[in-house]
């Protein structure tokens, strides 16, 4: 029948429709995008959190086709930040889409009128629009009913009740989408300017009075009573739980807890299937050596690219556990709940409660980090915000610290490595505070800054979401940082393995490493690197870094030339570094004078270009990435001299 | 009506909204949020040092700074 209808109705031009979801933060949005498109994309309960769009072709069969476009939530049609900017502008002029055929307005029945208040905005800029309304469920479990016929009449579009999760409604939803779009001719758009208090006002006040008249109480209440229930409040769950989580002191205290234990977490979870990991690839190294025999294919195989890609997947289950966790507290609806508890202070140095996310993110990798940074509304506390966040001890600082940390602390005393780590992760923390707080000190604040937040509903993690995001994320960092470790490690190998020298022995591999190219360069660089207590070779593996830190680990394996002997690459790395001894002094490479000095310089020096590339692009500008590179690096290099030469001075090696 | 502002309620006391002081900055994205006059709002809970304070209304709940809470006149 639509068929038909696409045919002969000449509205129709397009032979696929674009839909844009628009709604609030926290409507079930991107559920329902989820369950229209069948698609894989994540759901997150944070507001704000969904900076890109997701787009997908319609499955549910209705006899058309449409794009469907999942927009950032979005609280009206007038922006208070950057990241609202682009969701409300998009709306109107989509950069891909256009102007979109229909909008469909997500709606939670139990937050009606603040809901109502957006569909009315969207309705009056000219949209063809359908709502789709969620947690019809919730509301029955209050005893109270939605009358959507009337709904529908009051807000001058078909209300659809739709459960993403159950599946319900969707194909209502997909024929009042064709419905709307085939009987109304193209509507003219303007995009209204920001209201005026009094405009406001009246919008929520019909708002409201809409609100009123769709809920219908149950029939066993008295008229007083059912005023009294209409009254929309949050759920009583969520109400006791943040009589807890919200309390001035238990609060904290639950938040330390819950963070301490997210970090503790990562570490516990991921030890046993990183030795699994880590026994594979060096297995996988040694099979690939004796089956391929001798000779430099062999050698490249074996030593250039399962080493170097098996130093690197070793923490991939690291950075997984830490995406499950984050993902974890997002959706439950915790992590809004702690960006409020730590505004006053991050408000002391400078920052904001919205910072805690983006600097959150930056535990697990400064890019997406300094994306999110874009939910701050205030200019300078988003500049400070990026600028602190390749402080904080990034998932790719890991590999290098627990190499590190293995070597220093002697394995029988797993907990002293905990204690470290910790106190490494902390380290970064505290130079990202000093660095906001001085720069704040410095700097004027030009905007006002204001912190409102909305605390969405406790609500239990949807397990299949969490999944598909974690697996999702991970994938993304492992193709991002997995091609660049890939290609890095193939050029640091042949650095190091070039040139062959004529009277080469084959017997003894590490004969030529004197020679190669690798050596040359790193000699040039060796008077930098003397201070530190490296010679060339910490320092090759240094510059690689720049690619990516995590790099540092496998250049080292193949500067050091270490032989697969050990039962695990870890551990052929260390007895490597045990006998390594610096070429121009003759002492240790590795003691815990130097171990402490490098430990510094990563916790500080900015050595990442991903990171560098897109502070300029968030930015706009080259100020911020220069300062991150110049001051952090500088700082990092005369901090671990001092250590080093310090510690040398109070008689430790 | 309209003597006090919303930061000097305590936990768990709610008011009527009067009106919002149209000076300040936020008062716009505050409306827009749903902080109307004629609606009533409950603080939930204020985290350490009386900041920010957790306000329910419209059936969610939204954290505000103090200075936020203070131009709003209940």
């Amino acid at each position: 029948m639509y068929k038909d209808l696409i045919e002969t109705d000449h509205h129709i031009r397009k032979d696929e429709l674009v839909v844009m979801l628009v709604g609030q933060p926290n409507t079930g949005k991107t559920t329902i995008f989820n369950a229209l498109t069948h698609s894989h994309f994540s759901t997150v309960n944070y507001p704000g959190s969904t900076v890109d769009y997701s787009v997908g072709e319609l499955r549910v069969s209705a006899g058309f086709k449409a794009q469907i476009v999942d927009t950032p939530g979005i609280l009206s049609l007038t922006p208070h930040s950057p990241d609202e900017e682009v969701s409300v502008s998009s709306l109107f002029h989509h950069p891909e889409y256009g102007v979109p055929d229909v909008v469909v307005i997500m709606a939670d029945a139990t937050q009606l009128s603040r809901q109502i208040y957006l569909a009315r905005q969207v309705r009056a800029a000219g949209f063809r629009c359908v709502m789709a309304v969620t947690m019809t469920d919730l509301l029955e479990k209050r005893g109270m009913k939605l009358d959507s016929g009337k709904l529908s009449i009051l807000a001058g579009m078909p209300a659809i009740p739709v459960h993403g999760i159950r599946k319900q409604g969707l194909q209502e939803l997909a024929e009042a989408i064709f419905k709307i779009y085939s009987s109304t001719p193209n509507p003219v758009i303007i995009r209204p300017d920001a209201g005026t208090i009094e405009t406001v006002a009246e919008q929520y006040r019909v708002a409201g009075e809409i609100e009123r008249s769709v809920i219908i109480p149950s029939g066993k209440q008295t008229l007083e009573e059912a005023l009294r229930t209409v009254t929309p409040h949050p759920d009583e769950t969520t109400l006791k739980l943040d009589k807890l989580l919200l309390h001035p002191v238990w609060g904290l205290v639950m938040f330390l807890v819950i963070m301490s234990g997210f970090f503790t977490a990562i570490f516990w979870l991921a030890a046993p299937l990183m030795d699994v990991v880590d026994l594979g690839f060096s297995a996988l190294g040694t099979w690939a050596g004796s089956t391929l025999g001798t000779g430099w294919f062999s050698d490249f195989i074996s030593g250039g690219l399962i080493t170097g890609f098996g130093a690197v997947m070793v923490f991939v289950p690291q950075i997984m556990i830490l995406f499950l966790l984050m993902t974890i507290l997002e959706d439950s609806g915790y992590l809004a709940r702690a960006a409020m508890l730590v505004d006053k202070p991050l408000a002391a140095i400078g920052l904001n409660g919205r910072s805690f996310v983006p600097l959150l993110s930056g535990f697990a990798c400064a890019i997406p980090a300094i994306m999110a940074a874009r939910t701050i509304p205030n200019t300078r506390e988003r500049m400070l915000t990026i600028l602190i966040i390749p402080l904080m001890s990034c998932s790719a600082r890991l590999p290098v610290y627990a190499l590190l940390l293995a070597f220093l602390i002697p394995a029988d005393k797993p907990w002293l490595g905990g204690l470290v780590l910790t106190g490494l992760y902390l380290a970064g923390l505290i130079s990202g505070a000093i660095v906001s707080a001085l720069i704040s000190k410095w700097t004027k604040q030009n905007e006002e800054s204001s912190f409102i937040l909305e605390l969405p509903a406790y609500r239990f993690p949807q397990i299949s979401i969490i999944f598909k995001n974690t697996l999702y994320k991970s994938w993304l960092y492992l193709r991002k940082a997995g091609a660049t470790i890939l290609v890095i490690s193939i050029l640091i190998w042949g650095l190091t393995y070039f040139p062959i020298p004529e009277h080469h022995d084959a017997s003894s591999p590490s004969g030529h490493l004197q020679d190669s190219y690798a050596a040359q360069l790193g000699k040039v660089l060796e008077p930098v690197m003397q201070p530190m207590g490296f010679d060339w070779r910490v320092g090759v593996s240094l510059i690689t870094a720049f690619a990516a830190r995590e790099v540092f680990v496998s250049s080292l394996a193949l500067t050091l030339n270490v032989t697969g002997d050990e039962e695990t690459l870890q551990g052929s790395i260390l007895s490597a570094m045990e006998t390594s001894v610096n070429e121009k002094t003759g002492l240790p490479l590795f003691t815990t004078a130097t171990i402490l000095g490098l430990l510094f310089y990563f916790i500080i020096a900015m050595q990442c270009i991903s990171t560098l590339a897109i502070a300029r692009k968030e930015t706009n500008g080259w100020k911020i990435p220069l300062l991150q590179l110049g001051v952090y690096t500088l700082v990092a290099y005369i901090g671990a001299v001092a250590i080093v030469q310090g510690l040398r001075l109070m008689g430790i090696a | 009506m309209g003597t006090r502002s919303l930061d000097q309620l305590i936990i768990g006391e709610s008011a009527i909204i009067h009106s919002l002081d149209p000076e300040s900055s936020s008062a716009l994205k505050l409306m827009d949020l749903g902080f109307t006059p004629g609606q009533e709002v409950t603080v939930l809970s204020k985290a350490l040092l009386q900041d920010p304070i957790a306000i329910s209304l419209r059936g969610t709940i939204i954290a505000i700074r103090r200075r936020e809470a203070s131009c709003i006149r209940i």
